[in-house]
């Protein structure tokens, strides 16, 4: 078996490992052995409605965020790209709290609202990049998304309606997988497979983009369909999992750096193993706060930052010195 | 009607009119050499002629075929292009990055045998066989060169448009690229058409020289008309003399 079929093997052990601990670990303690001898056990109800839901969808949230970091950084060959820091999660976030003015109500309203905050996050991110995707302005691209989208938020926090407004503004800010519900995952699990399917057709685009835009051109690749793909599948596999856990950041950033020692820096090789890996980190990240002893669960989203804070001032570190 | 030609080529940026309704045809099996003073429009034709960029009025022909009217996927079987300072954006190996040349015949399927024994094969006709497992981010610039060039050549292509493939290279790798794209001129009926800014150099190995100034052609032609002093003066502003030798034809380059 190639080296990368060890490492993809490893990978699906590692998510499975971790998806059957996610299930058994929390408050309630759950006997599996006596739960079997006796299927009207009430510990099913917690094992189905409760923990199920929150495994299956920090398993998909984390391949969503895997495969489009690994993605937009192949698209513009930039090491630090990542939906969290090119402001696509914000946009996503800010979608869904304005939603907290609108006059209108329905039950799929904020989920939808977050995905077109997604879906114009990135749309304004290539457009701003243009078609100089250079390095410098794709980060720059970001910086001004993620500041209108933080703007934007912390005006809606400053004006919000009612205590409930700001604690809900606060869910989307702070993400967490705790108490979803299986109406959450029935609604994002499709939408995140769709947006991971359409970022997986990307591949052989961004391996022809290894030899920047005019030479994948050359190649036949149609970069305009690329740029498509990459938005739609970013805004679905980002936009649903914000919709339903808020925003969880780094999982998209730091994945692919961890993979691609691992099974080569070829863009295409690294998408389905940063989709397991992103899953991994997330699922990780979800146990880990259920495992910290302390009063109040800590929020997810709150622990990855603390987590990737560090990681990317490791990785700017080592850039610094590789790109003098 | 075969060959890579243009019909009152146009290309703006802006209101800039980069090249002023250019005509030209290309014969394959030639080595053809696309000199000009900087901003002269070298650039912006080679990408034009490679299908690229589209042109604001006339057209670009491809055995006959108007080129925006190829696939992409088809155009790129059949034209090659080393843009200027080829971008290699990861730690690819080499001989991945070669393989990236295949693109445009594997679709969605993956490398054959065939494709490997191809890229074998560009990676020695290039000299770059040496290099095969390294990491093409490690390269020095004559490496480079001497990979991308194989790029190019693993994607089998009828024309290899290559802009300033020897800029920056030392005089023994300047020969050794140059040599390796005029073979496949010679021996495997590819057209080739370079852009250079070494006179003699270019005295020495095209077949056919054109001079581009402002967007229009001032000579196209052998090289021993197209480099006459009167058009490099007018060209480039300096004096220069064409000298025949025993190695063939030389330029040198006198003053302003």
């Amino acid at each position: 078996m190639s080296r990368r079929g060890v490492v993809i093997t490893g990978l699906i052990a590692l998510v499975a490992a971790l998806s059957v601990a996610s299930l058994m670990v929390g408050r309630t303690p759950l006997p599996l052995g006596d739960m079997l001898a006796h299927p009207q056990d009430p510990l099913w109800a917690i094992l189905l409605q409760l923990r199920l839901p929150r495994t299956v969808l920090a398993l998909l949230i984390g391949a969503g965020l895997g495969l489009s970091g690994a993605a937009l950084q192949g698209f513009t060959r930039n090491p630090l790209a990542d939906p969290g820091v090119l402001g696509v999660s914000a946009s996503a976030a800010l979608g869904a709290v304005l939603t907290l003015w609108l006059p209108l109500a329905f039950p799929l309203l904020q989920p939808l609202a977050a995905m077109a905050g997604a879906l114009a996050g990135v749309g304004l991110l290539l457009a701003l990049a243009g078609g100089a995707s250079s390095m410098t302005v794709f980060l720059l691209a970001g910086v001004v998304l993620n500041t209108i989208a933080g703007a934007g938020v912390a005006l809606a926090l400053s004006l919000a309606p009612t205590p409930w407004a700001v604690n809900g503004i606060i869910d989307w800010l702070m993400g967490s997988l705790a108490d979803r519900s299986p109406q959450d995952l029935v609604f994002a699990g499709p939408v995140i497979l769709a947006g991971l399917v359409l970022l997986a057709l990307t591949g052989r685009a961004l391996d022809a983009l290894t030899l920047g835009e005019a030479g994948a051109a050359s190649l036949g690749i149609d970069l305009s369909r690329t740029r498509v793909l990459l938005a739609a599948g970013t805004a679905l596999a980002v936009g649903a999992g914000v919709a339903v856990a808020g925003v969880i950041g780094f999982a998209g950033l730091v994945t692919p750096h961890l993979l691609r020692p691992l099974v080569g820096a070829r863009p295409s090789g690294l998408l389905w193993p940063s989709a397991l890996g992103g899953a991994a980190v997330v699922l990780a990240g979800d146990l880990a706060v259920r495992l910290i002893p302390s009063a109040a669960e800590v929020r997810l989203g709150v622990a990855m930052a603390c987590l990737g804070g560090p990681f990317f001032l490791f990785l700017l570190l080592s850039l610094r010195r590789r790109l003098g | 009607m075969s060959g890579l030609h243009a019909q009152g080529l146009t290309l703006r940026r802006g209101r800039r009119e980069i090249l002023a309704g250019l005509d030209l045809a290309l014969r394959p099996g030639e080595v053809t050499v696309l000199l000009g003073p900087n901003g002269a429009g070298k650039s912006t034709l080679m990408s034009a002629l490679a299908g690229l960029l589209p042109p604001a009025a006339g057209k670009v022909l491809l055995d006959g075929e108007d080129l925006s009217a190829l696939a992409p996927a088809a155009r790129a079987r059949r034209i090659g292009f080393l843009p200027q300072t080829p971008e290699v954006a990861w730690p690819l190996e080499v001989r991945i990055l070669v393989g990236l040349g295949r693109i445009p015949h594997i679709g969605a399927r993956g490398l054959s045998a065939e494709d490997a024994r191809i890229i074998e094969a560009a990676l020695a006709e290039a000299g770059a066989a040496d290099l095969a497992d390294r990491d093409a981010s490690t390269l020095s610039g004559g490496e480079r060169a001497r990979v991308m060039i194989a790029r190019v050549l693993a994607g089998e292509p009828d024309w290899i448009l290559a802009d300033e493939p020897l800029a920056g290279l030392d005089p023994g790798c300047q020969i050794d690229a140059a040599q390796t794209l005029v073979r496949r001129a010679k021996a495997g009926g590819c057209g080739v058409v370079l852009t250079l800014h070494d006179l003699s150099l270019a005295a020495r190995i095209a077949d056919r020289v054109l001079v581009l100034a402002e967007g229009r052609l001032l000579a196209d032609g052998p090289p021993d008309s197209a480099l006459a002093p009167p058009v490099l003066d007018r060209a480039f502003g300096v004096r220069t003399a064409l000298r025949r030798g025993p190695e063939g034809l030389s330029v040198d380059v006198l003053g302003r």
